[in-house]
């Protein structure tokens, strides 16, 4: 035997024993590696979500960041951060915690480490995916569904994968009973592939472009069913479950009550889904349908804290120690924030608080309570508990978490501070009218003018918690160095399976019948407030008539949703009577029919557009959309100077028009054979009048003609 | 055909549908919970986190049961 053959046999010796080694372990040893995994991806996107965040909050209050690159302007940028925040920060801290969980609370390895794995990249490719599109602007519109139709079809099929490995995992479990943190997982793996599926179904009309199947106020419903509950099944019930578990780990006991811990399940589950239309009160959803999502949402206030002080009771007899344990600070103070959010979101769903604190900074305040305080210190918690185990080392620094703690802490408090009082500022200068029944404060911009320095502490504040989040990472990473991945922990007992004890199994025992009784429970809500989308036409008046917009107007709403303007306008007046003086009457539900997607908006960082249409000549918006500063010298707006460099794209208009028809919007065959024609002659009889005003630069042809027609449609198209 | 069914139906007894549902669900699991299941049961499920085989960790002198 020579040399050459020699080695071979050595090599192919140790690859044998290395695989019946790793055999061996994948049926004894819990699958730590994935967690490892999703732990690093949780802070690499928790740095890109956090800085995206604070890069956001720097553009409000010095709008020159808003750079002339188009990719980094605000209306592009923050739906980055948003999907950032929630789907790679949060999303992979979840992931994180669900795959350690539940393979320790079932005691076995998770169903396939191929999967596992499958579930891993693909949601790292669908992040990039959204990092790389949404600036380019490629978006549907919708708030925390702007991903366009192939990326969603990559998340459906990326959660797929997860719940067969999750459920193959329940599947061969050797514990007979599910313990709560497993039963929000149910809920949450099947919630979130109902509601994605629903609230994504559109018609491409190319690659990367397609219009959503809902519309106006159907549109309205389906994404507030969604955006609430997204919030709900992705921000609340995994955490919950993680809540659930890491706790009494870390506390060293079980959770102070159990038996609550079942009504806070199935109270909380069977409510949250119903809650969404709190998002659109006052708008032209059926009265009723407000009234139910009002009502769901203050109910929502009882399992809520019913889980809050479940949680935070489970240190009952040991707050002394949270003087010396660092971590447990992370868990009490989300807890904390938990118990302040689901305070204040029922407290914001009574029509007559949301009539003040709806569309102000006040929303964004109430979010990033629960975001960076809930989720962010829930999920620092668990990754400080989580590192030393996985990588056998001591924490690098209990300082260092200290430290992290009290400026995360005094970050998030000077956030939602500011916010509050800068939302409470804006409602109250909104509304204000003199004995004469005039606005106080007739000019938009003196309210943004006036919580400018709230901007300042708001971002402030958002750089505190940054602070605090490096200091972790460098923690972490020490920690990391100083440790060692060895084999994977073992399975505890891994001979006992009480599965198959041959004793009676309890309704947690059963896996699948406790899945449909989650569907279940999510259905009926789902169900009953679906049901006037599917009857919208009895809520139109049918002798209102309403035009479907031009193919240039429908070209520039296009542009509209491209840039993301309705993350600052919203188009939705309502039947106030500050908002009628400011803004003409309210809207309607026959306004937005044909809206794919709808575009009423839920932030008002700029005034509502819904009757912007003819009220300044195409001159003003020329120069408005160009720099903002010509028109408004205080104005926050970016400029948006790319709209005059770029062409229109005709190639496509045809082809949006008759997906459009296909959707129900009524243009004729001649509308759609000429769109294109229709849409050029428009462009230049736009272009000629500009001309005339005074422009010398070359606009035939440009984006901005879209702009300005769609601006000058809105509100002109009839259904009132 | 979903809309043949809900043609109807009025919008105040969907609310009022609803709320009966709720309540009638939270009954059901008050019922469950407190009624016919065993506190022994729970007692078993709520030590569930620590049946991994990891050790429990004593912390300023605490022990573990």
């Amino acid at each position: 035997m020579n040399a050459a053959q020699k080695n071979l046999q050595k090599n192919t010796q140790k690859n044998t024993q290395k695989n019946t080694q790793k055999n061996t372990q994948k049926n004894v040893a819990y699958d730590d590696a994935i967690v490892r995994k999703f732990i690093i991806a949780t802070m690499a996107w928790g740095g890109v979500a956090f800085f995206a965040g604070l890069f956001a909050a720097l553009q409000l209050v010095y709008w020159p960041f808003n750079t002339s690159f188009e990719w980094f302007s605000f209306g592009r940028l923050r739906p980055l951060h948003t999907n950032a925040a929630i789907f790679a920060f949060a999303g992979n801290a979840i992931f994180a915690g669900i795959y350690h969980s539940t393979q320790r609370l079932l005691r076995t390895r998770m169903f396939s480490d191929l999967l596992s794995k499958i579930h891993f990249w693909g949601w790292q490719f669908i992040i990039v995916f959204a990092a790389i599109t949404l600036p380019l602007g490629l978006t549907q519109g919708k708030e925390y569904a702007e991903l366009e139709w192939p990326i969603d079809i990559l998340i459906t099929l990326v959660w797929v994968v997860f719940a067969l490995n999750f459920f193959g995992t329940l599947a061969r479990r050797r514990e007979k009973h599910m313990y709560v943190a497993i039963w929000f997982y149910i809920a949450t793996v099947i919630t979130i592939a109902v509601l994605h599926i629903v609230n994504s179904i559109s018609i491409p009309f190319s690659m990367f472009k397609s219009y959503t199947v809902w519309a106006g106020m159907q549109d309205a419903l389906v994404q507030w069913w969604y955006g609430h509950n997204a919030v709900a099944f992705f921000l609340t019930t995994p955490f919950l479950g993680l809540m659930y578990y890491y706790i009494p780990k870390v506390v060293n006991a079980p959770i102070y009550s159990y038996r609550l811990s079942i009504i806070h399940f199935w109270a909380l589950v069977f409510i949250y889904i119903w809650a969404g239309p709190h998002h659109l009160l006052y708008t032209s959803l059926p009265d009723w349908a407000q009234t139910l999502g009002m009502v769901f949402s203050v109910m929502l206030w009882a399992p809520s804290w019913g889980g809050m002080i479940n949680g935070l009771l489970t240190f009952k007899g040991k707050w002394s120690q949270v003087r010396t344990e660092p971590v447990w600070k992370f868990f009490i103070a989300g807890l904390t924030f938990y118990g302040i959010a689901t305070f204040e979101g029922p407290l914001l769903s009574i029509k007559s608080v949301s009539a003040l604190g709806h569309y102000t900074e006040w929303i964004i305040g109430h979010v990033h309570g629960g975001a960076l305080g809930w989720n962010g210190f829930m999920s620092f918690g668990m990754i400080y508990y989580l590192v030393p185990k996985l990588w056998n080392a001591e924490l690098h620094s209990k300082k260092l978490v200290e430290q992290h703690f009290w400026l995360g802490l005094v970050g998030i408090l000077l956030y939602y501070v500011s916010m509050l009082i800068a939302g409470v500022t804006q409602g109250l200068m909104w509304k204000a009218v003199d004995s004469n029944g005039q606005l106080v404060y007739p000019e938009f911009i003196e309210s943004v003018v006036s919580i400018m320095p709230l901007y300042w502490v708001r971002a402030l504040g958002g750089a505190l918690y940054i602070v605090g989040f490096i200091l972790m990472i460098v923690n972490i990473v020490k920690t990391i160095k100083a440790g060692s991945v060895t084999a994977d922990t073992p399975i505890a007992n891994l001979q006992s399976d009480n599965v198959k004890d041959g004793k009676p199994r309890l309704l947690e025992g059963y896996a699948t019948v406790f899945t449909v009784l989650s569907l279940v429970a999510i259905l009926v809500g789902t169900i009953i407030e679906i049901y006037p989308t599917l009857n919208v036409h009895r809520y139109v008046n049918p002798e209102i008539t309403v035009k479907p917009f031009s193919a240039l107007e429908q070209e520039g709403r296009d542009l509209y949703v491209r840039e993301g303007c309705y993350v600052c306008h919203s188009q939705q007046i309502r039947p106030l009577v500050d908002e009628k003086l400011r803004y003409g009457d309210p809207s309607t539900i026959e306004e937005s029919i044909y809206d794919h997607p709808y575009q009423w908006g839920s932030k008002r960082t700029g005034p509502d557009l819904a009757r912007q249409g003819q009220k300044y000549p195409d001159f003003w918006h020329y120069q408005h959309m160009k720099d903002p500063r010509l028109m408004q010298p205080k104005s926050i707006m970016p400029s948006y100077e790319w709209l005059v460099k770029k062409n229109i794209d005709y190639s496509q208009i045809k082809k949006k028009l008759n997906v459009l028809r296909n959707l129900g919007v009524p243009y004729t065959d001649e509308q759609v054979k000429n769109a294109d024609k229709d849409a050029e002659a428009q462009a230049k009889i736009i272009a000629d009048g500009l001309k005339k005003d005074g422009v010398t630069e070359k606009i035939e042809g440009r984006e901005i003609l879209a702009m300005i027609a769609y601006l000058q449609a809105l509100g002109q198209k009839g259904g009132r | 055909m979903l809309r043949q069914a809900f043609i109807n139906f009025n919008e105040s007894n969907l609310i009022v549908f609803g709320f009966l549902l709720f309540f009638l669900t939270f009954l059901g699991v008050l019922i469950w919970t407190f009624c016919i299941q065993k506190k022994e049961f729970y007692n078993i499920l709520s030590a569930s986190p620590f049946i991994d085989g990891e050790k429990r960790e004593e912390k300023n002198g605490e022990k573990n049961e």
